[in-house]
């Protein structure tokens, strides 16, 4: 079987892996290192790796010289409503979907998933004619209401199939107990699908923390920027005559990948289930 | 007790049906009638018939090299960026040592933030102190000016965009794990070489992945717009620019319908890419069922 | 069964509350106004002259009883967009930032105040501006709006390079063959081939530079009335030649991505053909830079042709409050903000504030030359008023000149190429101007 290889293939293997891992990682650590420098430390030729001295205050510099300490904070914000809206409406869809009987279900579900393909970017102007009209423009809402919606058909499907694993029995001797269909999904099939949840969780996650589109098309002004605009206007202005203050840039940027590198290695498996789930189902 | 669970089926579906109602169909929709019209946000929508089509397809200047674009991305960093993540996953899924750590390495990338993985890149392409030309130099090749040229823009961006093969390379692994150990020694035994034993088994085996990654690959390369509009702003201060190499589909629609309001333009072109994702998926699909290996 | 829907009602009315709570959040709120005061709305694009505005906004709000004047700050990509949204919807801000590269775009929405400019004379004092620049603020003779400072093109040019390589300083009677030759003595390449002094810089990817050079060889980039790209003439040709000539004929200039990486205030150019005053304080800040201004070196057929780029305020049209927006247009354009203006490094458009402050400052400071500024006025030349100039320039024209200047592709070639484009723009926009 291809895995199996001589001693001597497996110190190749390992060497072209190890090789790689290192070209994968090359850009975070120059990313880290440069972020560390000083300002005329990085235009000397040929390039430093290690810093002289390492500068952590370039981090505090670059919070402070924009608002990203707000930027943090309206990203925070903005991601943590987007995974609540995402959980509740795709729970309840995946519920109705496959735990309620009802005529044109199937349908419905199938119709739901054929949007799964659709590229966000077809509805866009519509959408930002109703929001305009309705006033949402340089607000949150354009960017919130939608996972609230179950737009995230992906979880939707996802959590159907997990809930089509929960017995029936369950929900029936739940409903004879007199439990009400809200005290049905959140008492017996969340809990039996947490895995599930924690990936989609993570997932909308990403998302959200890294969504440039809708904070680019629907955020105007500065007080409601997140870190991927704030980002990207950092850079812009501050390609100064005298050169971009690139440790900074690096800085900014560190800050804002630490949040989904943390989550990453805090929920790495579900993170790996999650992918391998995506490819499996699809 | 019957009524009761439409009842109940229709509040539980009913934030999902009204988000498809209202988010994706209505707006798709009017889009599709948007596109026949001239609209620039301020004054009504004033109905052009298929003058915005024509137009598109005809006369403007940014259209079809746009398309260019795309495709040209597509070509190369689909093909490449499936061959790497089959390859790693393939060395991956053997007795390997620091296989978890190894994994999280390769895995990691594809999930930070486009707009500062972008960034980096560019500070490392950059042409004059980038690390990338001035490593290059210590060797004695004299680098291109990546960023900063209408011929070697968008190449930078193809092996931006290879730096987050990890996603597939996971998928390809999930589906690796899962061949039977069995089929391979069977296959040795009736004498298969090593590549006969990867067309046969392997490839068979992942084909169902290999397809789906194929699919989601042409599908994102068609709307890339996070690492274009990052390199558009921050790497030359234009969109699109050096010249339209880097003009993708999607920033080439962003352009037209937010920074110069022809929202009609703008939906034609939207319109355009919905039926090019259809068509594709299509193709896809009816192309799977001749190649596809199925239990 | 009842009792379970009254139950499931109130967690879905819980669920709406929490919604609009979320919602309550994220609006915007109109925190700021202030009681007996008539509030004016400012749109600012966020840049490095941020505590400068709100320093002044500050003041005008403790001096001004009627009014106050509210910023809002939006990045500066994003300006145009947000702005068009916003009048959109109806809520345009009442005064927003304009600059006579955006007028014509702007004019649907902005208000004459040519009454109020003409009323306030005397207080204004606008004998005080320079009459350049006050032309340049009007359209079709109507005012709609008043300068903060503006940008002129010029040549600067590194005073210690020329010195050491025994090149005479550039004059105000110098000509395209005078820049060309003191470039090529100034360009300065190593044993490697590789170059350590440029003569000249070149600025790529956007007009500035080539519609100077076109318009002093005698072309233009539209007719008169904008209805016809003329790049295709062999006056034009011949500017976009010298702009492609400046890398791949005499070699005076780095192609794009090859200059040094502060450009002229690495001490390794010898001139910069443009350039943004805004920067003269960064360029002094750098130590060993001695550096100086001329006008620019006249062409073929004339000297005119550099930019003017004013940065000014306009009025919406649909403001509730003209006359309190004007209180403010007519502040930062005052002699104390002028003053302030000056002091952070920007060129005064008022001659007092320039005798006071820039002149005064010369004589000590870099650039020595100051008069140069004044003087490049009479050389510049406004952009085409078009409400299409924008898109035509920048994604009509602009890409297949990139193309030339990184690849070098043939001029003549791609000139005709970019007029036919044009063109086929221009006939678009009249088509439809023409439609019912």
């Amino acid at each position: 079987m291809p895995g199996d290889f001589t001693p001597c293939g497996m110190v190749a293997v390992h060497a072209v892996l190890l090789l790689g891992a290192l070209l994968m990682l090359t850009p975070l650590a120059w990313m880290l290192l440069t972020s560390l420098k000083s300002y005329q430390e990085l235009f000397v030729s040929p390039p430093k790796w290690i810093p002289e001295k390492l500068l952590w205050h370039n981090y505090v510099e670059a919070l402070t010289t924009f608002n990203f300490a707000l930027y943090l904070r309206n990203t925070a914000f903005l991601t943590f409503v987007t995974i609540a809206g995402t959980l509740v409406s795709s729970c309840m869809a995946a519920y109705a979907f496959a735990a309620l009987r009802c005529r044109g279900k199937g349908m419905l579900f199938a119709i739901l998933i054929s949007t799964l393909m659709l590229p966000p970017q077809v509805t866009i102007i519509p959408l930002f004619k109703v929001y305009a009209r309705l006033n949402w423009i340089d607000t949150y809402l354009p960017l919130t209401i939608p996972a609230w919606l179950g737009t995230n058909v992906f979880a939707i499907f996802l959590l159907r199939q997990f809930f089509l694993t929960v017995p029936r029995d369950y929900c029936e001797s739940a409903r004879i107990d007199g439990a009400s269909e809200f005290q049905i999904l959140l008492r017996i099939f969340v809990p039996m699908c947490t895995p599930a949840i924690l990936t989609i969780s993570v997932f909308s996650f990403i998302g959200a923390w890294n969504d440039l589109w809708g904070p680019v098309i629907f955020l105007h002004s500065e007080c409601y920027y997140t870190m991927a605009i704030g980002l990207l206007n950092f850079v812009l202005l501050s390609n100064q005559p005298q050169g971009a203050p690139w440790n900074l840039i690096m800085a900014v940027s560190t800050v804002m990948m630490i949040p989904i590198i943390i989550v990453f290695f805090l929920a790495q498996k579900r993170f790996i289930e999650g992918m391998s789930l995506t490819g499996l189902k699809g | 007790m019957r009524r009761k669970e439409i009842f109940w089926f229709w509040v539980m579906a009913g934030p999902a049906t009204a988000g498809f109602l209202f988010l994706t169909l209505g707006p798709m929709l009017y889009s599709f009638y948007l596109s026949f019209t001239k609209y620039d946000v301020v004054n009504p929508p004033v109905f052009v018939g298929l003058g915005n089509y024509e137009y598109l397809l005809t006369r403007d200047p940014s259209f079809w090299p746009s398309v260019k674009v795309t495709l040209i991305f597509a070509l190369f960093s689909i093909p490449l960026s499936l061959v790497l993540s089959l390859a790693t996953a393939m060395l991956l899924n053997t007795q390997v040592r620091f296989r978890g750590a190894l994994r999280t390495i390769y895995f990691l990338p594809s999930l930070l933030p486009a707009t500062a993985s972008s960034i980096i890149w560019i500070f490392i392409f950059h042409p004059a102190y980038g690390l990338l030309n001035q490593m290059l130099e210590k060797v004695g090749i004299t680098g291109p000016p990546w960023t900063q040229s209408s011929t070697w823009a968008l190449p930078t961006i193809v092996i931006m965009s290879l730096w987050g093969f990890g996603g597939g390379m996971i998928i390809f692994l999930a589906g690796l794990q899962g061949i039977p150990r069995s089929l391979y020694e069977a296959a040795s035994l009736d004498g298969a070489t090593r590549w006969q034993q990867f067309r046969h088994v392997t490839l068979t085996q992942i084909s169902p992945i290999l397809f789906f990654n194929l699919v989601m690959g042409i599908i994102g390369s068609l709307k890339v717009f996070d690492q274009a509009f990052t390199f558009g702003t921050t790497a030359v201060a234009r969109l699109g620019a050096p010249g339209r190499s880097t003009l993708f589909y999607v920033l080439n629609m962003y352009q037209k319908s937010f920074n110069y309001f022809h929202m009609g333009l703008g939906s034609a072109m939207a319109w355009m890419l919905f039926l090019a994702i259809l068509i594709l998926t299509v193709i896809n699909f009816i192309a799977a069922r001749k190649w596809v290996h199925t239990e | 069964m009842n009792q379970a829907i009254f139950v499931a009602s109130c967690r879905l009315i819980a669920l709406g509350a929490a919604f609009l709570c979320i919602s309550g959040c994220a609006r915007r709120t109109d925190a700021g106004d202030v009681k007996g005061k008539v509030t004016v709305t400012w749109m600012v694009a966020v840049d490095f002259t941020r505590d400068l505005i709100q320093e002044l906004a500050d003041k005008f709000n403790s001096e001004n009883p009627r009014v106050h004047l509210k910023i809002a700050w939006v990045p500066g990509p994003n300006y145009q967009a947000k702005l068009k949204t916003l009048i959109a919807a109806g809520e345009a801000p009442d005064l927003f930032y304009c600059g006579d590269v955006w007028v014509a775009y702007l004019m649907p929405f902005l208000y004459d105040i040519s009454g109020f400019v003409q009323r306030d004379a005397s207080e204004l004092e606008l004998d005080d501006f320079y009459p350049q620049l006050i032309e340049a603020c009007k359209h079709n003779g109507r005012f709609y709006f008043l300068p903060r400072w503006f940008n002129v093109s010029l040549l600067y040019y590194n005073r210690g390079i020329f010195r050491e390589a025994g090149v005479g300083m550039p004059t105000a009677d110098w000509k395209w063959d005078d820049y060309l030759r003191a470039g090529e003595k100034l360009t300065k390449r190593g044993s490697s081939g590789k170059v350590g002094i440029w003569g000249s810089t070149i600025s790529p990817f956007w007009w500035g530079e080539w519609l100077t050079l076109v318009r002093q060889a005698g072309g233009d980039m539209f007719n008169p009335d904008i209805t016809r790209c003329t790049l295709g003439t062999p006056e034009a040709i011949q500017g976009m030649q010298f702009y492609y000539d400046k890398i791949y004929k005499y070699g005076i200039s780095p192609p794009p991505g090859l200059e040094p990486d502060k450009g002229f205030a690495s001490n390794k150019m010898a001139m910069e053909f443009g350039g943004h005053t805004g920067n003269w304080i960064t360029y002094n800040a750098i130590p060993g830079i001695d550096w100086d201004i001329e006008v620019l070196p006249a062409g073929p057929r004339t000297r005119c042709g550099g930019e003017l780029a004013i940065d000014a305020l306009g009025v919406s049209l649909t403001t509730r409050y003209p006359e309190a927006a004007w209180e403010a247009v007519k502040f930062m354009a005052s002699k104390h903000s002028i003053r302030r203006h000056a002091e952070k490094g920007y060129l005064s458009v008022r001659k007092s504030i320039a005798k006071e402050i820039l002149y005064e400052r010369a004589k000590t400071q870099n650039p020595h030359n100051i008069k140069a500024a004044y003087h490049a006025l009479d050389f510049a030349v406004p952009i085409p008023r078009s409400p299409d100039f924008i898109e035509l320039a920048l994604e009509i024209i602009q890409p297949d000149i990139d193309d030339m200047i990184t690849r070098g592709l043939n001029p003549p070639a791609v000139c005709r190429q970019v007029t036919k484009a044009a063109d086929a723009y221009l006939n678009v926009v009249a088509l439809q101007k023409r439609a019912p």
